[in-house]
């Protein structure tokens, strides 16, 4: 038996291809390009490309399972169809028609239409955000009312799920049904977005195309080898007014190894001047960095995940004009930060680490070199920050004055050292835990206290631990190296198992304090 | 009132340093370094008609009211009939329960007071719980000055739903109601806390915040009724066991009916329904405990039950529910996060979900459970799942059955058992679009588990092969921050490195 392994359909950013490429290469120029001829021509409704000019696609080497870019060829300037080839004959290349990239042209007999196989788009650059807005999930959800041809893929809603290829061409055959469907192996697709020269836009990228319920899209940057962690850098430039540089606005969507970095200045709305922003559930922000942002760095207003990302030099403009910005802002019930890096954000006092105003997790991040607080949070509902560290920062953890309401907040097995005000800030009407945190003492001190606490205020208080004077629990924090490396926090954490079943032994963990465990020796 | 403490090098007065530098497998007590209490306390030997704000079973005092000035319940002046308050050491910032003296049984109305006179006692009309009796100047009311309550028995809950938050002290510290252990409190009814906090209601056993469970114990006959059903808001309850709720029907042993709740340190076993739930409701469970629930065998039940967007389990531990093939450890739906949790020894599945949009599991342990280790059913899209730093040990169907419709997300640093320790049908069972970001995820040697003696209850991880080698990774690349990096263990009770 084996761990389980994903399959993507890889798809191919570099700056050195065409966006009228189908993509699906990594070479700049595509396999072959083809005209449409005069008489079959393109059709739109049995997906058979037909070649003008005494083109031979066999010869060509263009076989099924590749990827063709099908457009009308006056006044093309990035790829509005690819889908996969089923077919090829020595006059013909058919496509599937359903599940694919983009929207298909119209039936055309007059030459005005053009097919390139393979090659790589170049990707965003100026004002032109593709392949975001254009690359979707390849699937559609099953329909009872769409005929279907062969290489159609469509996603089952149905009880059994799965996604299936037409194998047989038909209108109404529910998937499984063998006849005509055949499981679809192929995953996802992947846009993997070739880094080393810098993707500089103008203007905001939206990634809105409509998402069906079973299917997902992927964009990711690689240096070599799709997957292999490679981070594309996209830069904003230094318009007056910033924008947003990337927002997401539908589902099952993943923004993975990709840097966003100078969105301008100004005063824009409460809603642009972010880096990366997620409108929509069910996403995630993944190995992603956001650097020297008007607002946010990365924004999620659904219940969606940033995990292991870097935020840095963000709301520059140190405002709450519009909201509350930080590195990264948590604005929804479920949304989730962990494994992530907040640090050097120097705009003042509103710039802040992370902001929770929904029902959040922090789990396992850094929050360092801080002007604002560590965590600045106005949610009324649930929050847990668990295994984090706050170096540096005005406050660590501020549960601002917020709404009326009262609000839970679990603390447990964090670091509180150096802040230029407070450890932690408790509003009134707060009940939770602070479970085994540890705050520094000496230098490292936070200057105005450890806890700030206005009445009525019910925290469940067990271990709190105060460092060494001037030591900190890291092996270097001024360098940013925050490796646990301290006796005093190793295997001090908060780590009870409540088990009352008589005749049970019981459980107990020995976590470490902070956000980085200690390698065992 | 705002306060800040440990300012500088030194302590502040009245600070104490923590009790913890080791992880004891017990509760911990609080030290209570930065937070303070309004008191009260439960203890059998009570009597429901005191104020609850002392730990005697006695009141300080108790009064009959005058028949001159008597009881004013536009003022709070309550004088004595006879005695002196003052000689008999009644203070400011007691706490005084007033009822009417025919026919009581429970408190109706606690009061802060205000002020003593040697021929009256003045309660605050704000800093109360429950409703001041009319006047009266017939010497009908009765004042108690402290004493602790009796607490719940039979069918009476009182003061579960009688504390209100307003009953605070005069430095404002949110109420604090101390049940103390050592006998069951034996319940006949449902105990139900509708009003809003924030109030904390916590076990003891010697000292307030102790972490000794009260136990709540409810009969093995007849109709199955819900343990504990809070369907207020912003209350904190801990240290309880619940155990037992009937023989017949399905209720559940602790409900959360109502938004933004918080339960630790609970434990419910022996119940119908499911243990422990989030009906429906945001709120948050740390360090709860349910096993031998869903006695009922009821679908989609089991020992813990979450189902509300940005909830989250810490350290929660669901095991022996054994009740047939819907002995389920967790069930779930939504968007849930849960870290460092435990599912053993279930006949179902470890964890069940059904139609989930943004999951999490960090560091849990899902062993020998009937079915599977995880099952994600229901639903009809693809999901955001990200399971990390997990382990799936002989579980009997697959460890990971994985939802029809795919998912997205991140399937990181995860362990599965082989040989013995295998679990039955696959380690995974996926469907397209299976498009996790997949890393660092393998089996143990043959034979072998991650842990101490799971099948004694101790799945603290011992094995070398968890030890540090879970998923740790940190992307950085300014200002040095790039050098950081981390080393969990795989599973939930992280081994001392110590």
């Amino acid at each position: 038996m084996s761990a389980p392994v994903p399959t993507f359909q890889e798809f191919y950013c570099q700056t050195t291809g065409s966006n009228l490429n189908a993509g699906s290469t990594t070479s700049d120029t595509p396999l072959a390009t083809y005209t449409s001829d005069l008489v079959s021509g393109w059709n739109a409704t049995t997906g058979v490309f037909t070649v003008a000019g005494g083109a031979d696609p066999v010869a060509d080497g263009v076989t099924a399972g590749m990827w063709a870019s099908i457009y009308v060829t006056a006044g093309a300037t990035v790829a509005t169809f690819v889908a996969k080839i089923v077919a090829v004959t020595t006059t013909t290349v058919s496509v599937a028609l359903i599940g694919q990239h983009g929207t298909k042209p119209a039936t055309d007999l007059l030459g005005g239409t053009t097919m390139r196989v393979g090659g790589a788009w170049d990707g965003p650059s100026g004002t032109v955000g593709f392949p975001f807005g254009f690359a979707t999930c390849l699937t559609t959800d099953w329909s009872a009312a769409q005929a279907y041809i062969v290489g159609d893929v469509v996603g089952n809603t149905g009880a059994s799920g799965g996604k299936f290829r037409c194998i047989l061409g038909h209108t109404n055959q529910a998937p499984p049904n063998a006849t005509y469907w055949v499981a679809e192996t192929a995953g996802s697709p992947r846009v993997n977005i070739k880094n080393g020269v810098t993707y500089a836009i103008t203007s905001g990228m939206t990634h809105g195309v409509t998402t069906p319920a079973i299917g997902a899209c992927i964009f990711s940057g690689y240096t070599a080898t799709p997957g292999d962690g490679g981070i594309a850098i996209f830069d904003g430039g230094a318009p007056a007014t910033a924008y947003t540089m990337l927002t997401v606005s539908v589902a099952r969507i993943v923004i993975e190894s990709l840097q966003f970095q100078n969105n301008g200045g100004g005063s824009p709305g409460g809603a642009a001047g972010d880096g990366i922003r997620v409108t929509a559930g069910g996403s995630m922000v993944r190995k992603c960095i956001a650097k020297t942002m008007r607002h946010n760095g990365i924004y999620l207003g659904a219940n969606s995940q940033a995990v292991e990302c870097e935020a840095v030099e963000c709301n520059t403009r140190n405002t709450t004009s519009g909201g509350n910005f930080g590195g990264i802002t948590l604005s929804s019930g479920g949304a989730r930060a962990v494994r992530c890096i907040s640090h050097d954000h120097t705009g003042g006092v509103n710039a802040h680490g992370i902001v929770v105003t929904g029902a959040g997790v922090v789990d396992g991040c850094i929050l360092a070199n801080i002007s604002g607080d560590g965590i600045f949070s106005t949610t009324s509902g649930v929050s847990g920050f668990t295994s984090c560290d706050f170096y540096n920062c005005r406050h660590g953890i501020n549960l601002a004055a917020g709404p009326a309401n009262p609000t839970v907040a679990c603390i447990e097995n964090c670091n509180f050292l150096k802040g230029s005000g407070y450890g932690i800030v408790w509003r009134a009407n707060t009940i939770g835990t602070l479970l085994k945190c540890s705050f520094g003492r000496g230098t490292m001190v936070n200057a105005s206290g450890d806890i700030s606490v206005t009445e009525p205020c019910g925290i469940i208080e067990i271990g709190t631990k105060y460092l060494t004077s001037d030591t900190t629990p890291w092996v270097d924090p001024t360098t940013g190296d925050f490796r646990i490396s301290s006796s005093q926090v190793v295997a001090k954490g908060r780590g009870r198992f409540l088990m009352t079943k008589s005749g049970y032994t019981g459980t107990v963990g020995y976590p470490d304090i902070g956000a980085a465990q200690k390698q065992p020796s | 009132m705002t306060l800040g403490l440990g300012l500088g090098l030194g302590l502040s007065s009245g600070t104490r340093l923590g009790l913890g530098s080791t992880s004891a497998a017990s509760a911990e007590p609080n030290n209570d370094t930065h937070f303070s209490f309004t008191d009260f306390y439960v203890q059998q030997t009570g009597s429901n008609l005191n104020a609850g704000s002392t730990n005697t079973d006695a009141p300080l005092a108790t009064y009959t009211n005058s028949a001159v000035l008597g009881w004013n319940s536009g003022t709070g002046v309550f004088e004595v009939a006879s005695g002196n308050p003052v000689a008999d050491g009644v203070a400011v910032d007691m706490f005084a329960s007033v009822y009417v003296t025919a026919g009581a049984t429970v408190a109706t109305f606690v009061g802060r007071i205000t002020a003593v006179s040697s021929t009256a006692v003045t309660v605050s009309l704000t800093a109360v719980s429950g409703t001041p009796p009319s006047t009266d100047t017939a010497g009908a009311r009765t004042m108690r000055v402290g004493g602790a309550w009796a607490g719940p028995s039979g069918t009476t809950t009182f003061p579960v739903n009688f504390v209100a938050a307003a009953m605070v002290n005069a430095a404002g510290y949110i109420p604090h109601v101390n049940y103390k252990n050592g006998t069951d409190y034996s319940m006949t009814a449902v105990i139900t806390r509708s009003l809003n906090g924030p109030v904390i209601q916590r076990g003891y056993t010697a000292t307030p915040r102790d972490g000794g469970q009260w136990r709540v114990k409810g009969p093995t006959t007849g109709a199955s009724y819900i343990g504990v059903n809070v369907t207020g808001s912003y209350n904190l309850f801990a240290d309880i066991d619940v155990q037992n709720n009937g023989a017949t029907g399905s209720a559940t042993g602790f409900a959360l009916a109502a938004t933004t709740n918080l339960v630790f340190g609970v434990s419910v076993h022996e119940v119908r329904g499911r243990g422990l739930e989030l009906n429906n409701v945001l709120g948050a469970l740390v360090e709860c405990e349910a096993w031998g629930c869903n006695t009922s065998n009821t679908t989609y039940s089991g020992g813990i039950h979450a189902a509300t967007a940005g909830s989250f389990v810490f350290r929660c531990l669901a095991h022996n529910n054994r009740s047939g093939s819907n002995g389920h450890g967790i069930t779930m739906d939504t968007s849930i996060y849960w870290k460092e949790c435990i599912s053993a020894y279930n006949t179902g599945d470890g964890y069940q979900s059904n139609a989930d949009t943004n999951v999490t599991l960090s560091s849990c342990d899902f062993y020998n459970n009937g079915a599977n280790g995880l099952n994600f059913t229901g639903g009809s899209t693809t999901m955001l799942l990200s399971i990390v730093n997990c382990n799936f040990v002989k579980n009997g169907a697959n460890g990971i059955l994985f939802r029809r419709y795919g998912e997205v997300g991140e399937f990181a640093g995860n362990r599965f058992g082989s040989g013995t320790m295998a679990n039955t049908t696959a380690d995974a069972t996926t469907f397209e679009p299976f498009s996790m970001s997949a890393t660092n995820n393998s089996s143990y040697a043959s034979d072998v588990t991650p842990w101490s003696d799971p099948d004694n209850g101790n799945l603290s991880i011992t094995l070398a092969a968890a030890a540090g080698a879970g998923y740790g990774s940190y992307t950085a690349a300014f200002n040095g921050f790039g050098t950081t990096v981390a080393y969990p263990d795989v599973g939930a009770a992280e081994k001392s490195h110590a």
